[in-house]
């Protein structure tokens, strides 16, 4: 994978999520993906499952995202080889006017990719900003 | 940086950890280089504010092992994944903190830029005595 790649995938992930759609959430992923939300998690295994906890999430720190009320921007800061790791933030307002934050998270994603550059693991690192460091969005 | 540069640094920055010897700590990083123990927060700065920072609160010997390996590493950037683990008085464990270090080096293998992103092990699964 290079950088590129790596970027073209997290735009993909963005665009995929913000669509809710079953497909694109899919495709990004290889059939025995593991997806885990925090790094203690056995996490969600194979791309059925993952679809699943996107878009009808059980009470976990990954509630189903209303369109229109998130942001969220990610970049490669490391590609080595097979694996890669992505930063970036993601911020959730409390309505589609975007004009009251609700939560902020800084992201670190620990990413491996077959050859085909689906993903075939996905850990999440993400941080609550604490509340008066919401507005910002740099990296 | 190799992988096997980085996980020299590595080992050195459990070593420096361990000992809490400030000659050891100085030389794991440059000169001007940024700490963040959160991405939201401001780094501190300079190797002798680092160095000041991490004596100012030291963890017990004893207390805590670590283990961190390089996960990723592309020229003068490398992301290292690992656990610390705190123990209580009798050994046993108290909880875990899950840790990525974003690190950016300088051409003498010395961290310039380190950002520390961390998850503890969730409250229900950490001992409560």
């Amino acid at each position: 994978m290079t950088r590129d790649d790596v970027q073209r995938w997290l735009d993909r992930y963005i665009a995929a999520w913000s669509a809710d759609e079953t497909e694109a959430i899919g495709e990004l992923f290889t059939t025995d993906a593991r997806y885990r939300f925090h790094p203690s998690d056995a996490g969600f295994v194979g791309r059925d499952a993952i679809v699943r906890s996107w878009l009808q999430p059980d009470g976990d720190a990954s509630t189903h995202d209303e369109p229109g009320t998130w942001d969220a921007h990610y970049e490669p800061f490391v590609v080595g080889g097979d694996r890669a790791v992505a930063v970036g933030w993601s911020r959730y307002y409390t309505d589609t006017s975007k004009s009251s934050v609700k939560f902020m998270f800084d992201n670190a994603y620990l990413l491996e990719f077959d050859e085909d550059g689906r993903c075939s693991s996905f850990t999440e690192f993400y941080v609550e900003r604490p509340k008066d460091r919401v507005q910002g969005g740099s990296t | 940086m190799t992988r096997d540069d980085v996980q020299r640094w590595l080992d050195a920055y459990v070593d420096a950890w361990r000992t809490y010897d400030r000659d050891a700590i100085g030389d794991l990083f440059a000169e001007d280089a940024r700490y963040a123990y959160q991405p939201y927060r401001e780094p501190v700065v300079g190797r002798d504010a680092i160095v000041a920072d991490w004596l100012d609160d030291p963890d017990a010997a004893g207390s805590w092992e670590a283990q961190y390996e390089p996960y990723a590493v592309d020229g003068d950037r490398a992301v290292a994944v690992g656990e610390s683990r705190y123990l209580e008085d009798d050994g046993s464990l108290r909880t875990i903190f899950y840790n990525v270090w974003l690190m950016r080096f300088d051409g003498d293998g010395r961290c310039a830029e380190f950002v520390e992103y961390w998850r503890e092990l969730p409250e229900e699964l950490r001992n409560r005595d």
